[in-house]
């Protein structure tokens, strides 16, 4: 039965083919997001002006709006009262190494690109099935209401190799709106670049590595919060312990 | 995961259409002698406009359903595209079978019409199988839909396709069976038709109780195997939790907000949204339409088909509709029942 557990469980192996040269991807520091959502509506003013355009905005001024956007602010409550942070959460697609939305499109629409490890829809052949959209752990993919085909962060690919603009500007339109630079953008398979120098020093973590999707966007942990961090936020909790606080929480400013 | 009308009519009929055709392959090899080859005929076109009833309602679930044709490129690492190769290719091969019974049945005679019904009916076979194989695959391969990521899901739709189509097989000979009786009772100028007995009459009447029979088996079976499913999804532990979705390493975590007030296509796709009435209705319609009516109707048409009026062949149309229903409301919950990962991150609107 091995053999069925092994075909059903197991992750698709790697593809056999060489490394990829370059690995485009965003690092985004969850210790300096402010939650100001100017990424996301930079996202959408560039994406629905853009190649991928227009997205959908459905009753953009009802009581019900509702739309496709490419990137969203999450915000989140870490901690008990009164001891507690607030983590805002920029969440877009994360270009995975190993797409589990890719090898499922049934016309090729969807794939990776080799040259820049960008994961992109070719709104020309998708069929609008939303089948890449269930394979996606990360929920990173949106079918619009309106084109009727599967839509996704492009990481501006549009702008970001057009020799027209100033360097400074070849960057994803969320990493240019970002008012305190939480958001970093490059190529993570260079060591020397700022994203891998970020996530070296920052420990940069990937979202649900459970999956073995290898994503290539990480996280930088606010200090003291990630998966097995050692001193701060530890030395922090043990002297609320110590303190005569309930054990297991942040204290502000921590 | 929300449930798709496309997709549950898509599976049902297909997988009604599928059953059906292997139970006709079945009759055609066990008791070909026991009916006019008309009937047989019939049969075949009934299972292609069952699978293509299924083609339609699957072409609702496209964005664009005009660049269809595509789905069948990628088929080296699509279970997806696999599916969209194997279903016409099945109707092409039902379609074929029904064309050679119709022009046997029309009069033409010759080896290779005879070589054109064996070949087909292998093909049919074979693809009935791989579609099945192919469908459930495309929810199985999903390893993070750990609901569906396991044989069973593809042997319960298997399983459940056989047991409705071995109804409706039972139901349709049944059928065919009133009119043969009816016509030979014209002719004989007999009493009432539990009384015919002719031999001709009595072998086609065995294969509908053996097709009843075999309903039953296939319906215990798929009980069986549903059972199974719904067992191993009951002792499922998540393993993404909100601590690895965000890579925040504390116990006490909640959302405040998700991003948008109105909703998105992420909060629309991946719950199913139904009042909890329904969602706790849905389990014992699935039970009771599905398995415990066929399996009882089934079991006593098994037994007391020797002395059953064929005449009475139409009430079994009831229980295929409920038989039918109930393998709706087990697709829709088997999509409702399905937890997606990414619900971690939509918890809560504010």
């Amino acid at each position: 039965m091995s053999f069925l557990s092994d075909l059903f469980q197991r992750a698709p192996k790697p593809a056999a083919e060489p490394p990829r040269t370059t690995q485009l991807a965003l690092v985004i520091d969850l210790d300096v997001c402010v939650g100001c959502h100017a990424c996301v509506t930079n996202c959408k003013q560039w994406n629905t002006s853009g190649e991928a355009g227009p997205l959908a905005d459905l009753n953009p001024y009802g009581a019900d709006p509702s739309g496709t956007f490419f990137n969203r602010v999450q915000t989140f409550e870490v901690g008990e009262f009164p001891n507690t942070q607030t983590v805002h959460f920029p969440k877009s697609c994360l270009h995975c190494e190993d797409p589990p939305c890719v090898p499922v499109c049934p016309t090729g629409a969807s794939y990776k690109r080799a040259s820049d490890g960008i994961v992109l829809v070719d709104a020309d052949k998708c069929i609008g099935c939303g089948y890449c959209a269930w394979a996606c752990p990360y929920g990173a993919r949106e079918l619009d209401p309106a084109a009727k085909v599967m839509t996704k962060c492009t990481l501006c690919v549009d702008r970001i190799h057009d020799e027209r603009l100033p360097v400074a500007e070849r960057k994803p339109a969320c990493v240019l709106a970002c008012p305190t630079n939480a958001r970093l953008f490059g190529d993570v398979h260079d060591p020397d670049s700022v994203v891998s120098r970020a996530i070296a020093e920052r420990g940069g973590q990937a979202l649900m590595p459970e999956w073995k999707t290898n994503p290539a966007n990480r996280y930088l942990p606010r200090r003291g919060m990630a998966p097995g961090a050692a001193a701060p936020g530890d030395a922090t909790r043990a002297a609320a312990a110590t303190a005569g606080n309930r054990s297991g929480e942040f204290k502000a400013g921590d | 995961m929300r449930p798709a009308w496309s997709i549950l009519l898509f599976t049902t009929l297909a997988g009604l259409g599928q059953g059906f055709c292997l139970a006709l392959m079945g009759v055609e090899t066990f008791a070909g002698d026991a009916w006019p080859v008309e009937v047989f005929a019939h049969a075949a076109w009934g299972s292609l406009a069952l699978l293509a009833a299924g083609l339609v309602a699957s072409v609702f679930h496209l964005g664009h359903p005009g660049r269809g044709w595509r789905a069948a490129s990628q088929w080296r690492t699509s279970w997806l595209s696999r599916e969209v190769i194997v279903l016409p290719a099945l109707m092409a091969a039902v379609g074929a079978h029904a064309l050679a019974l119709t022009l046997l049945a029309g009069g033409a005679r010759g080896p290779a019409i005879h070589v054109a019904i064996e070949v087909s009916s292998a093909f049919a076979f074979a693809l009935c199988l791989l579609l099945w194989w192919c469908t459930g695959m495309i929810y199985a391969c999903l390893r993070m839909l750990r609901e569906w990521a396991t044989p069973l899901t593809p042997l319960s739709f298997a399983a459940l396709g056989l047991a409705s189509g071995l109804g409706f097989a039972a139901a349709w000979f049944g059928c065919a069976l009133a009119g043969l009786a009816a016509r030979l009772g014209d002719v004989m100028q007999a009493g009432p038709l539990a009384a015919v007995r002719v031999p001709a009459l009595e072998a086609a009447r065995a294969s509908v109780g053996g097709l009843c029979g075999a309903a039953l088996f296939a319906t215990l079976a798929a009980v069986a195997i549903k059972g199974a499913w719904w067992w191993r999804r009951e002792a499922l532990q998540p393993v993404s939790t909100l601590q690895s979705a965000l890579a925040i390493d504390h116990p006490k975590i909640r959302q405040l907000g998700m991003g948008m007030t109105g909703g998105s296509f992420n909060t629309r796709e991946f719950f199913h949204g139904a009042a909890p009435w329904v969602t706790s209705a849905l389990p014992l319609a699935m039970v009771g339409f599905g398995a415990v009516v066929p399996l009882f109707a089934f079991g006593a048409a098994a037994v007391l088909h020797p002395r059953f009026d064929p005449s009475l062949a139409a009430l079994f149309w009831i229980v295929v509709a409920l038989q039918v229903a109930g393998v709706l409301c087990e697709r829709w919950l088997f999509f409702a029942w399905a937890r997606h990962p990414q619900n971690l991150y939509y918890q809560r609107v504010s």
